[in-house]
């Protein structure tokens, strides 16, 4: 199959627990940027471009900056084969989603990518969140509405502090030194649980972290982004995070020989004149 | 207005285009290529991309031949030149070394290079697999970038492939030549990169379910995304799925996805495909009209190897269907009219917005059409809707699409069961593909 696209894309089926992942990786229209980012999705989403295409025009997004971006479906979601995950929140329920993320950032270190900014919504801000220490090359995170709790969607708990590991999690990403940009939008019961957190322990964590992480709280629903004032929102402030903090995700270092300038020549600068 | 806020891609320059889409093309078709296609391609006019590509030809970085046919671009070529390029089993050349090994690699495919050491003149072949050199002591000399009036001819030239390492630095002892001699599996490794977006897209991803034999092969045809089933015995039919639009397309996915695997067990070659603006494919969801809608399913509809094809189509979907392909079989699922759609679509925003209370939704029904009708475009569910979409679909009914042909039709109603279980289970999915297995030979 061929022909025109807006956007450079590449569709793959990369192996994981036995399933086959459907991934879409968006390129740069360029040379990539070393850091490629892994868009994770929520769990009631269908597929990984998500709703009115968020997730796709994420990627496209952040193709535009120079950042490869591959968003993913879910073991039996989407065109992915097996089954699909439970939408809990403990260690036992996100490990295995962990799992495949570390596979998908496996595929992605084989095609080139150095670092991963792994970017997730909800459930998939909690995988993202997870990843931090366990897959390997991961130098900053995206959390679009990060619940608080460790809920399980079938017995939603009433608005209130953190309960399970969020805290924990932000703490060993804060001091793994990752990046971390949290986007929540106002209206919604997970900013609400976010500002209660904030009172204790979560606010002294943020506090510490300085500059390290940044908060966006958006005007405007997120939270399985039910309007497209929100999706834009969400674009933008993730898009301007990921242009501001690129530096910070640290890049490999020159190869032994070359650190007086690349002999290498960027065959597109060169057609570019 | 929404659609002042939707993000278009900045515009590459038209130099950038014409080079892109030459590329493909000639990797694609393997045969020179018109600059008339180009520019078609390119979006621009014919005499402005004949003057572009004229310009590009003086500086090497495009090639032309006689007849004025674009015979390479960025790198590759479809007539022979200093590097033969072996991608599978098909032949092109390169301008120079380095570009075949990042094609090589950005395609991560099987191939070989075969050149002539610039000192020797002896034949050097690099054999690649799955995009990645196998072990050799071949190397490529890369030669510093400097100014010059062609690469082509003034930098190309240069990159070649040397037998070793050795013999490409006794070449640069005896020429002189400035630049750095690099093993092959690291030209490659950077230099696909270069090539990686020029690529992406021209190859589908397959896989083979290992119970059926039935191979999945998803990627682009053009703008669409397209997912296509065939099975390891086809029964020589085929089944056209015509996706439901907005908050539909979400609820009913993964069941087509289910079907279509379902059907493909059964020896019945399934294409699937997601609207323009719509999914994964490309496209602006505010151009996308009811038009549009059927020449999408007429392309992927294209795409059928059977002899025999049937269309399938839910909600919206199947008014789709109906008119995509006047007396072929059709499977109507939950079928809705135009009409009702925009109607339901509507109170359900409403709905929203009087549960969320300030989520970005509500208003009447009036006031979505009054929006659409002011401002062009409104926010449903999280989706946006144009105004061509809505004015397009909201007079059609399934009788009109249907008309006065004969043709044979087999409607299946889940209702709300479907409505409430985005996730089927297989069992019912198998119900459903043996309903339609049985009922379309017939």
């Amino acid at each position: 199959m061929s022909g025109a696209q807006s956007w450079p894309e590449e569709v793959v089926f990369i192996r994981s627990r036995g399933s086959d992942l459907f991934g879409v990786l968006t390129q740069p229209a360029g040379e990539p940027e070393e850091t490629a980012v892994l868009l994770l999705s929520g769990a009631a989403e269908a597929a990984s471009f998500g709703r009115n295409q968020v997730r796709a025009r994420l990627a496209r997004r952040f193709a535009d900056l120079g950042f490869p971006a591959m968003r993913v479906d879910y073991p039996g979601a989407g065109e992915s084969t097996g089954r699909a995950p439970e939408a809990r929140l403990d260690e036992g329920s996100i490990l295995p989603l962990v799992e495949d993320a570390a596979a998908v950032a496996g595929w992605l270190r084989e095609r080139g990518s150095r670092r991963l900014v792994v970017a997730g919504s909800c459930l998939g801000s909690r995988v993202a969140l997870t990843c931090a220490g366990r897959v390997p090359d991961v130098g900053g995170l995206v959390l679009v509405t990060p619940p608080v709790h460790d809920y399980d969607h079938r017995r939603m708990p009433e608005s209130g502090g953190p309960q399970g590991r969020f805290v924990e999690l932000m703490r060993d990403a804060v001091d793994a030194g990752l990046p971390v940009l949290l986007v929540y939008g106002r209206p919604d019961r997970f900013a609400t649980d976010f500002e209660l957190a904030r009172r204790g322990e979560l606010g002294d964590l943020l506090r510490t972290a300085g500059d390290l992480v940044t908060v966006a709280m958006l005007d405007h629903a997120v939270y399985d982004f039910p309007n497209t004032a929100g999706q834009d929102a969400v674009v933008e402030a993730a898009a301007a995070w990921l242009r501001t903090h690129a530096p910070r995700f640290g890049r490999s270092p020159c190869p032994s020989g070359q650190e007086g300038g690349d002999p290498l020549l960027r065959l597109q600068d060169l057609l570019d004149g | 207005m929404a659609e002042q806020r939707l993000y278009h891609r900045p515009a590459l320059t038209l130099d950038t285009r014409l080079r892109r889409s030459a590329f493909r093309r000639l990797y694609t078709s393997g045969s020179p290529v018109s600059v008339a296609a180009l520019a078609a391609d390119a979006g621009a006019g014919v005499d402005e991309s004949r003057a572009t590509v004229a310009d590009m030809d003086a500086r090497g970085v495009i090639r032309v031949d006689r007849d004025g046919m674009v015979i390479g671009s960025w790198g590759l070529s479809v007539l022979p030149d200093r590097h033969e390029l072996w991608i599978g089993e098909r032949r092109f050349w390169t301008w120079c070394a380095m570009d075949a090994a990042g094609i090589l690699g950005a395609l991560a495919a099987d191939g070989r290079i075969r050149s002539r050491s610039p000192l020797s003149g002896a034949t050097v072949e690099v054999r690649f697999r799955a995009g990645r050199p196998e072990p050799t002591a071949a190397a490529v000399f890369l030669a510093e970038r400097a100014p010059c009036a062609s690469v082509y001819e003034d930098w190309c030239s240069l990159v070649n492939l040397f037998e070793d390492a050795t013999a490409a630095a006794s070449w640069v002892e005896r020429t002189g030549s400035a630049g750095a001699c690099t093993a092959m599996d690291e030209v490659t490794r950077r230099a696909a990169g270069t090539w990686r977006p020029l690529v992406a897209g021209l190859t589908a991803a397959e896989r083979v379910d290992a119970a059926s034999g039935l191979t999945e092969r998803a990627g682009f045809a053009g703008s669409l995304f397209v997912v296509r089933y065939l099975p390891a015995a086809p029964v020589g039919l085929a089944l056209v799925v015509c996706p439901p639009i907005l908050a539909d397309q979400a609820v009913h996915y993964r069941r087509e996805v289910l079907l279509a695997r379902a059907l493909g067990a059964r020896g019945i070659e399934v294409v699937r495909f997601h609207p323009r603006g719509t999914g994964n494919s490309h496209g602006d969801p505010l151009e996308t009209t009811f038009e549009t809608l059927v020449a999408d399913a007429r392309a992927a509809a294209g795409l059928v190897q059977a002899d025999r094809a049937a269309f399938l189509g839910t909600r919206v979907g199947a008014l789709v269907a109906a008119a995509a392909h006047p007396g072929a079989p059709l499977v109507l699922w939950d079928a809705i009219d135009g009409g009702d759609f925009w109607r339901e679509a509507f109170r359900a925003r409403r709905i929203r917005g009087l549960v969320d209370g300030g989520a970005g939704h509500g208003g009447s029904v009036d006031d979505a059409e009054a929006q659409l009708e002011s401002v062009g475009s409104v926010d449903v569910l999280g989706y946006h809707v144009g105004r061509p979409l809505y004015e397009s679909v909201r007079s059609r009914t399934l009788a009109g699409e249907l008309g006065a042909a004969e043709r044979r039709l087999l409607r299946l109603d889940g209702g709300g069961r479907w409505w409430f279980n985005p996730d089927p289970g297989l069992e019912e999915v198998q119900h459903v593909a043996d309903l339609i297995a049985a009922w379309l030979p017939s």
